[in-house]
C-alpha cells in the first residue's frame, strides 16, 4: 500500500521505457502520477501542485527526456527539490539573547507538546549547559500539569509546581517571575492542546503570546498528520508568531508529507524531531532525512550514525567497511546481536535501509523476539573461531556438537545459518550500490555528538 | 438528535467549510465536465484523505454519468450515495452484552484513548450501568492520574497499579475484582503504542493472552482509537492493530476540529472494520454514535 515514491517513479518510467520513447506528453502523465503519490504521502494539494511545477521546469531544463536514465534523473530532481523546500540546512534555536529566554510550545490536542517540552529542556541542559525551568499552562486536560511535573522529576528538570484556580496567563506570569528571580537561563512554557475552530482557546494563546516576548514559539506537530496540516499551520501562524516546528512521532512509519505542507505554509524551519516516547528521543532536524523518507529511500546516514553511537567509532568504521565489502562474519554478527537490542532490534536497522521492506517482514518473522537473539548468541558461542568465520564448513557432525553445546535444535542452527547467509548476500548487494556507498561515505559519520538514539526498547 | 449530530460536526467543518463542497463549487459548478476537470476533482478527493480507490470510483462515475448540467447538488448526492453505500454496513450496534463486558481500548500515542475511555464510561453511566476503568498505561507520565480524574467524573470504579508495572497482570487482577464487584462494564485504557514497534505490539498481545486465561471470550471488544487529524497512516494503523488484536470497532476522535475523517472511507473499503463512535470534543458528552448518513452529510456540507 505504501509503495515508495522512488519505486513508483521507477515503475512509471519502466513502463514508459518499454514504449521506447518519452515525450512531453508522457512526462506530463508521469508528473501527474508523482502528484498523486505525493497526495498519498499526505502532502497537501496546493503544495503538491506548486512542487510539481518546479520539478517540471527543472526536469525540462535537465532534459530528462533524452537522458539515459530518466527515472533516476527525476528522482534526483524530486529529492533535491524536497530537501530544498524542507530547508537547506538545519536551524537550531537561538539561545544567545537576554535571559531568561522564553520558549512557548503550541499545537493541536495530543500532538506531543508536553513530552516535547521535557525533551527540549533536557536537550538544552545536555547540549547547551543552561539552567532550564518548565511550566505547564494547561488547566484543561486532566492531570496535564502533573504530567509535566512528573517528567521534570524523572529527569531532574526544574518544573513549576501545580497551579490551581489560576488562568493560563497568570500562570505564565508566575513562571516568568520565577525564572527572573531565580536566574534561570531558559523558561519553556507548555500550553494546552487546542484546535483552530475553538475561538476562545485561540484567543487565549494569542493573548499569552502577545503579553510576553517569546524568543521562540514552536508549533508541535505529528509527523503522521494528514491533509489538514495546512489548516492547522495556517491557523497557528496567524494566531501566534511562530519561529519553528517540532515534528513528533517520526519513529512511526508515516511518509511525513505533512512536514512539507507545514514548512511551506508557515515558511518556518522544522527545528527538531521527536523520535520516541523517551525524553532522549529527540534530535535536531536534517532536511535530507525527511526528504528521503517521503521518497522512500531509507536513511542510511541515520543508521550509520546510530551504529556509530552504539558501537563506538572505530568499530563502526569497520562495520561500515564490512557492510560494503560483504566481509561480514558470524563473529561480527555476534557483536551485532549484542548491540542489536540497543539499536531497536533488526527491524530498527532495516527501517533505515532502502528497499528493504520486503525482506524486513521475513526477517521480523524469523526474529520473533529477544529470545531468538539469545538463542543465536548461544549457538554462535558454541562454534569454533573457524566456524564463525567460514560458516560453510558447518556440516552434520559439527552441527551436532554445536547443538549439544548450545542446547538448541538442528533447526535452530539451520535457521541461523540460512538467515546469516541471506544477510551477507544482502549486504554484498548493498555494497555494490554506488548510491549507498556514497551515502555511507558522505554521512556525518564522525559527528558523534549529533548521534541519535531512536526506537530503543521502552522498558 | 440527528440534527445535533450534524450540527456538532459542522460546527468544526463549517469554519473552513468542507473542502469537497468547496471543490464542487470551484472546480465543477457550471462547467462542462471534461477529463481535465474530472482529474482535478479526483485529486481534490484524494487530498480529503478519501483514498485513491474511492476517488477514482467517483471520477469514473462522473465520466459515465455524463452530467450535462453539473449542478452542485447532483454531484453531492452522487458522492453521498457512494459514501453511504460503503459506510452504512459499518455502523456498529453492540449486540450481546455479557455479565461483565470487557472493552480494551488501543491505539497510537496521543490518539485520544484515555479521554475516549472516560466518554464511553459516561455513556454506560447514563444507561445506569456499573462501570469500572483500568489504568493499564503504566508507562506514560501521569497517565494514571489522568484516568483517575475521568473515573471520578463518571463515577466509575478505578483500577490501577504501580508505575512501570506489568499491564497484563494489572488487567488480570482488575477483571477478577470487577467480577467480584458485579460490575457491568470494564474499560481498559492501554498505553499509546506505534503499530510499527514490535515490542510494544507484543506487550499488547500479551495483555490479551493473559486476560484470556480467565475466559476465552475476554476481552469482548477491542476498540481502536484513531486521531481524525492523522492522514493515510491511519490505514496502516488499522491494518496492523487488526492483525495483532483483531479489533472489533474503530472510534475516530477530534472531528470537532477542521479534519473530517475522510480516511474512514479507504479503511472501510480495505478492511471493513465497524465504526462505533466519533469523538467531537474534550468533554465527557463529546462522543457520538457513528451514523453513515450524517457523516457523509458533514463531509459534503449537505444540510
Ligand atoms: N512514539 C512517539 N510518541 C511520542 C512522541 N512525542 C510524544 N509522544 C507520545 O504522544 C503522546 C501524547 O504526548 P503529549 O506530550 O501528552 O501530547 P500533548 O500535545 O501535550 O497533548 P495535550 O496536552 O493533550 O494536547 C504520549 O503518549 C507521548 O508519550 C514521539 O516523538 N514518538
Ligand atoms: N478536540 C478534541 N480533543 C480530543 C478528543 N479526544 C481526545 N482529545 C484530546 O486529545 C488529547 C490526547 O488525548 P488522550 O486521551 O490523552 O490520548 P491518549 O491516546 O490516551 O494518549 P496517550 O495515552 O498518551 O497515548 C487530550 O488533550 C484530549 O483532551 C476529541 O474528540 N476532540
Ligand atoms: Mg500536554
Ligand atoms: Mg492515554
Amino acid at each position: 500500500m505504501f509503495q515508495s515514491l522512488t519505486e513508483k517513479i521507477t515503475g512509471i518510467f519502466d513502463k514508459l521505457k518499454s514504449k521506447g520513447f518519452i515525450n512531453e506528453e508522457t512526462l506530463d502523465s508521469v508528473m501527474r502520477e508523482i502528484r498523486v503519490a505525493l497526495l498519498e504521502s499526505d502532502v497537501s494539494i496546493s503544495v503538491a501542485k506548486e512542487f510539481i511545477e518546479k520539478v517540471k521546469i527543472k526536469a525540462r531544463g535537465k532534459e530528462v527526456i533524452k537522458s539515459v536514465s530518466p527515472a533516476q534523473m527525476v528522482i534526483k530532481i524530486v529529492n533535491d527539490e524536497l530537501t530544498d523546500i524542507l530547508g537547506s540546512e538545519n536551524s537550531e534555536i537561538n539561545l544567545n539573547a537576554k535571559t531568561p529566554i522564553l520558549i512557548l510550545m503550541v499545537g493541536l490536542q495530543g500532538s506531543g507538546k508536553t513530552t516535547s517540552t521535557g525533551k527540549l529542556a533536557k536537550w538544552i541542559i545536555n547540549n547547551k549547559n543552561k539552567k532550564v525551568l518548565m511550566a505547564s499552562l494547561d488547566i484543561y486536560r486532566p492531570a496535564a500539569q502533573e504530567q509535566l511535573i512528573s517528567l521534570g522529576k524523572a529527569n531532574d528538570i526544574e518544573t513549576l509546581e501545580a497551579q490551581t484556580k489560576k488562568q493560563p496567563l497568570e500562570i505564565a506570569s508566575i513562571a516568568v517571575d520565577k525564572a527572573k528571580n531565580e536566574d534561570f537561563d531558559i523558561l519553556i512554557l507548555d500550553s494546552a492542546g487546542r484546535n483552530q475552530v475553538d475561538k476562545e482557546m485561540m484567543n487565549e494563546i494569542k493573548n499569552i503570546s502577545k503579553k510576553f516576548k517569546f524568543n521562540e514559539t514552536l508549533l508541535v506537530s505529528d509527523a503522521m498528520t494528514g491533509q489538514d496540516a495546512v489548516n492547522t499551520a495556517k491557523a497557528f501562524s496567524e494566531a501566534v508568531d511562530l519561529s519553528g516546528i517540532i515534528l513528533t512521532r517520526i519513529d512511526g512509519d508515516s511518509r511525513g508529507g505533512a512536514a512539507l505542507s507545514m514548512k511551506h505554509i508557515t515558511s518556518k524551519p522544522i527545528k527538531f524531531l521527536g523520535s520516541g516516547e523517551k525524553v532522549d528521543d529527540f534530535e535536531s532536524f536534517h532536511p535530507d532525512r525527511i526528504a528521503n523518507r517521503i521518497l522512500g529511500m531509507g536513511d542510511v546516514v541515520t543508521l550509520v550514525e546510530k551504529a556509530a553511537k552504539e558501537v563506538d567509532e572505530k568499530e563502526a568504521k569497520e562495520l561500515q567497511e564490512k557492510f560494503l565489502k560483504g566481509r561480514f562474519t558470524l563473529l561480527d554478527y555476534y557483536k551485532q546481536l549484542e548491540q542489536l537490542t540497543k539499536m531497536g532490534g533488526f527491524e530498527g536497522i532495516l527501517k533505515y535501509l532502502p528497499g528493504m521492506s520486503g525482506l524486513k517482514e521475513k526477517v521480523e518473522k524469523s526474529l520473533e523476539n529477544e529470545d531468538i537473539f539469545k538463542k543465536q548468541k548461544a549457538i554462535i558461542t558454541s562454534m569454533t573461531k573457524k566456524e564463525k568465520i567460514f560458516p560453510d564448513i558447518i556440516k552434520a557432525s559439527r552441527k551436532n556438537r554445536i547443538c549439544k553445546g548450545s542446547g538448541s535444535s538442528i533447526q535452530d542452527i539451520n535457521k541461523l545459518l540460512k538467515q546469516f547467509k541471506k544477510m551477507s548476500q544482502m549486504m554484498k548487494k548493498m555494497g555494490k550500490d554506488r548510491n549507498i556507498q556514497n551515502m555511507m561515505k558522505t554521512g556525518q559519520f564522525n559527528n558523534l555528538d549529533k548521534m541519535i538514539d531512536t526506537n530503543k526498547f521502552r522498558n | 438528535m440527528v440534527f445535533g449530530w450534524v450540527k456538532k460536526l459542522k460546527k468544526g467543518l463549517s469554519k473552513s467549510s468542507s473542502k469537497i463542497s468547496e471543490g464542487i463549487n470551484t472546480i465543477i459548478k457550471g462547467k462542462k465536465i471534461d477529463e481535465k476537470i474530472i482529474e482535478e476533482f479526483e485529486e481534490l478527493l484524494i487530498s480529503s484523505d478519501l483514498g485513491v480507490k474511492f476517488s477514482s470510483e467517483v471520477a469514473n462515475k462522473l465520466r459515465s454519468k455524463k452530467l450535462i448540467d453539473s449542478s452542485t447538488e447532483k454531484v453531492k448526492i452522487l458522492i453521498s450515495e457512494m459514501l453511504i453505500e460503503i459506510l452504512k454496513p459499518l455502523e456498529n450496534k453492540r449486540k450481546t452484552i455479557s455479565p461483565l463486558h470487557i472493552i480494551l481500548v488501543v491505539g497510537v500515542n496521543g490518539a485520544g484513548k484515555t479521554a475516549t475511555v472516560g466518554k464511553i464510561a459516561n455513556k454506560f453511566l447514563s444507561e445506569k450501568k456499573k462501570v469500572g476503568v483500568v489504568a493499564a498505561d503504566t508507562f506514560r507520565a501521569a497517565a494514571k492520574e489522568q484516568l483517575k480524574i475521568w473515573a471520578d467524573r463518571t463515577n466509575s470504579s478505578f483500577f490501577s497499579g504501580e508505575e512501570f508495572s506489568d499491564p497484563a497482570a494489572l488487567c488480570f487482577e482488575s477483571i477478577k475484582k470487577a467480577q467480584d464487584m458485579g460490575l457491568n462494564f470494564l474499560i481498559v485504557d492501554t498505553a499509546g503504542r506505534l503499530h510499527n514497534k514490535k515490542d510494544l505490539m507484543d506487550e499488547l498481545s500479551k495483555i490479551i493472552r493473559v486476560i484470556k486465561k480467565l475466559d476465552e471470550k475476554f476481552p469482548h471488544e477491542v476498540v481502536l482509537v484513531l486521531d481524525g487529524n492523522i492522514g493515510q497512516n491511519s490505514i496502516k494503523q488499522a491494518e496492523i492493530f487488526k492483525e495483532i488484536c483483531s479489533i472489533n470497532s474503530i472510534i475516530i476522535t477530534k472531528l470537532d476540529g477542521t479534519a473530517k475523517g475522510g480516511v474512514l472511507v479507504p479503511i472501510a473499503q480495505q478492511l471493513s472494520i465497524p465504526i462505533s463512535y466519533i469523538g467531537v470534543g474534550e468533554q465527557k458528552e463529546d462522543l457520538l454514535d457513528f451514523n453513515a448518513d450524517n457523516f457523509s452529510k458533514a463531509l459534503l456540507d449537505i444540510n
